[in-house]
């Protein structure tokens, strides 16, 4: 029994513990990061490779050039012999292509095109080329080869491609790389001549490649254009590279209006070099006012990139001038169903100009205004869409002696207006009246003017006529 | 006999009496208690991840999921390449009634050698608590920081590695220095 309760001791305390281990457990906490990190991978791969001589069977006569492709131009040129030809392709590695020349002799010359893309997931710039080994790392670099060890080099190579400093983003295809070959005296007889090609890519933050600076001139631009008239004149912006030497700007541009286009929309740079971008402005389909856009030049290597020009079209409204003539009237001189006409052709080819023709009414004017008297006239429209900047009607008439007043009202399409009264002339003379009907009666919509109407009324104490020699609406307006 | 039988009665009686007496001039006095115990509890909360990356060379990038109980984030750097920075912020926040203290923070996985994986003050959050050993809480306080991951070139192309960090807090009175 004594030992029992001994062997019971120990427990106590562990079990103690353990409720103070849970106790102070309650009271501490632990936050927890879990992460992963993918990395991503840098690749590239060549994708296609191309040249002038190709093997049996789509053969062509062999090309020739002048050692160290001296000129004059032509650098290069076809010759009548086909015996040599080249194999170019890419090997198993797709990072290496493969170059034999065959049956080739001094002075033997091929232009070799090849293409490349990222394959990889990361941006990266092409560093240098090499070729069997050796190092080309500038535009226009010339390198000479001893292929088999003799000590005399057997090719040259110029490097005619401007790629080193150019970034490309994952997926993208590279610029067309080019490059002559040159077969030189030292070549050995009796072999086939081969080299390899390969470039070396960077990540692009890890480049030692100088990088270019944008440069653009003019950074605005501004188009002026007429609704209707032509295209304005297409202007150019100066794209440059500022960078340091050996830079290489590889340029794009994009904008953000339908109305605007560029052309070239790409180009490559070497350090110091700059071509112009033309820049195009359509107005075809836009109307009146001003609109904005913006020109985009990005390089993902450059310093400065993006860059922008801003472009202004002010696109003006076409102003018209239009002299509208009564295309239809009507004579009243009484209540009764036949006391009208309508006017002829011919009554309204009278109205048309102040040639001395006149349209005489058809009855006489009575002593006093009455609504069932009248000449009214209605006229030729404008474009629904126009603008009205001025509207002045030209009412040329004569009377008889005995015509007592006269006067005009106007017709807006929805009211008549208060009358105007003539100024009698001396009898039998022209007389001209202008009444500017924008200001004086608010003819200044298209609607308006399109439901024009002029009335004439006269009263004649002798029972005389009047004569209408050019009755004439002259509008100015815009669309 | 029966006076001395009286003389105890009446002694027995004044006693008894005089006992009474004494009852009426003593008193007993109660503590009741009751006993509520705080809270310990901290949380946290994840922001936008930022890279170093230039805006036009925006391929990789880096995030974080909080977990329900929000004890946990789940951090992900996608298509990671060297000597770039990938940044998280963090907070720690004090939810429960206790002050609490940092008491450790602990870094484990299978990052490459020369890997940066570090915990730093947010400079969104100047002069605010900073997620470090020793910073106390307390309740509704915060504290922030900035996960802070660069790789350099010993990493692997095409490899995903992980990482933990562990941030142990405790009862501001249990801190340990």
């Amino acid at each position: 029994m004594r030992d029992i309760r001994l062997a019971v001791l120990p427990v106590l305390p562990v079990a103690g513990m353990l409720l103070t281990g849970v106790a102070f457990a309650h009271w501490s906490e632990s936050l927890l990061l879990t992460g992963s990190v993918a990395t991503g991978e840098l690749d590239w791969q060549f994708t296609a490779v191309g040249h002038l001589d190709p093997g049996p069977p789509a053969s062509v006569p062999d090309y020739h050039c002048r050692d160290n492709f001296e000129g004059p131009s032509p650098y290069y040129w076809m010759g009548d012999k086909d015996v040599g030809y080249t194999q170019a392709a890419i090997t198993n590695d797709p990072h290496v292509i493969e170059v034999i020349l065959n049956n080739v002799y001094p002075s033997y010359f091929n232009s070799i095109s090849v293409y490349f893309k990222n394959t990889g997931t990361v941006p990266l710039i092409i560093e240098e080329a090499l070729i069997d080994g050796h190092v080309v790392m500038g535009w226009n670099e010339k390198v000479r080869l001893d292929l088999n060890g003799d000590g005399e080099n057997d090719l040259e190579i110029w490097w005619k491609a401007n790629i080193f400093g150019i970034q490309l983003e994952p997926g993208d295809d590279g610029p067309q790389t080019s490059f002559w070959v040159h077969v030189l005296q030292g070549a050995p007889r009796g072999a086939s001549l081969a080299f390899t090609i390969q470039l070396i890519a960077v990540q692009y933050n890890f480049s030692e490649h100088p990088k270019p600076t944008i440069g653009l001139n003019p950074t605005s631009l501004t188009f002026d254009a007429v609704v209707g008239g032509p295209n304005p004149s297409p202007q150019s912006v100066t794209v440059s590279n500022t960078g340091p030497a050996g830079s290489v700007l590889s340029w794009a541009a994009t904008d953000d209006a339908a109305w605007l286009s560029e052309s070239p929309t790409s180009g490559i740079l070497g350090a110091g070099a700059s071509e112009p971008m033309t820049v195009s402005v359509d107005i075809s389909g836009l109307l009146a006012g001003t609109y904005t856009a913006t020109i985009t030049v990005s390089d993902p290597n450059a310093t400065n990139s993006p860059q922008t020009v801003s472009v202004t079209l002010n696109l003006q409204p076409a102003v018209y001038s239009a002299n509208l003539h009564p295309n239809e009237g009507v004579d009243r001189w009484g209540k009764g169903d036949k006391d009208w006409k309508s006017l002829t052709e011919e009554d309204l080819n009278l109205l048309e100009a102040s040639d001395d023709n006149r349209y005489r009414d058809n009855k006489e004017w009575h002593e006093k205004y009455d609504d069932h008297r009248y000449i009214e006239f209605g006229f030729e429209n404008i474009p629904a869409g126009a603008t009205v900047d001025n509207a002045v009607l030209k009412f040329e008439w004569q009377l008889a002696s005995t015509v007592a007043s006269a006067r005009l009202s106007i017709w807006n399409g929805s009211s008549w207006s208060s009358y105007y009264d003539l100024p009698l002339p001396s009898p039998n003379t022209d007389t001209i009246v202008t009444l500017d009907l924008k200001t004086g009666y608010g003819i200044d919509t298209a609607a308006e003017v399109n439901n024009l109407r002029v009335r004439f009324q006269a009263t004649d104490g002798g029972g005389a006529y009047t004569w209408h020699d050019w009755v004439e609406v002259q509008v100015t307006y815009t669309l | 006999m029966k006076t001395a039988m009286g003389m105890f009665g009446a002694l027995i009686l004044s006693l008894a009496i005089t006992g009474v007496a004494f009852a009426h001039w003593t008193d007993t006095l109660y503590i009741n208690g009751t006993v509520k115990t705080g809270t310990f509890d901290a949380e946290l909360s994840v922001g936008q991840g930022y890279d170093s990356e230039p805006p036009c060379k925006d391929v990789s990038s880096i995030s974080g999921t909080l977990s329900n109980d929000k004890n946990t984030i789940t951090v992900t750097v996608s298509n990671a390449y060297p000597c770039i920075d990938y940044y998280l912020p963090i907070d720690l926040h004090c939810v429960g009634s206790v002050p609490l203290i940092i008491q450790s923070i602990e870094y484990n996985g299978d990052l490459p050698e020369n890997t940066t994986l570090e915990i730093i003050p947010d400079p969104a959050h100047p002069n605010e608590n900073v997620i470090r050993v020793g910073t106390q809480l307390h309740q509704c306080q915060t504290a922030y920081g900035l996960l802070h991951l660069h790789l350099d070139e010993d990493a692997a192309e095409n490899t995903t590695y992980t990482f933990s960090v562990t941030i142990n807090v405790v009862q501001w009175n249990y801190y340990q220095k």
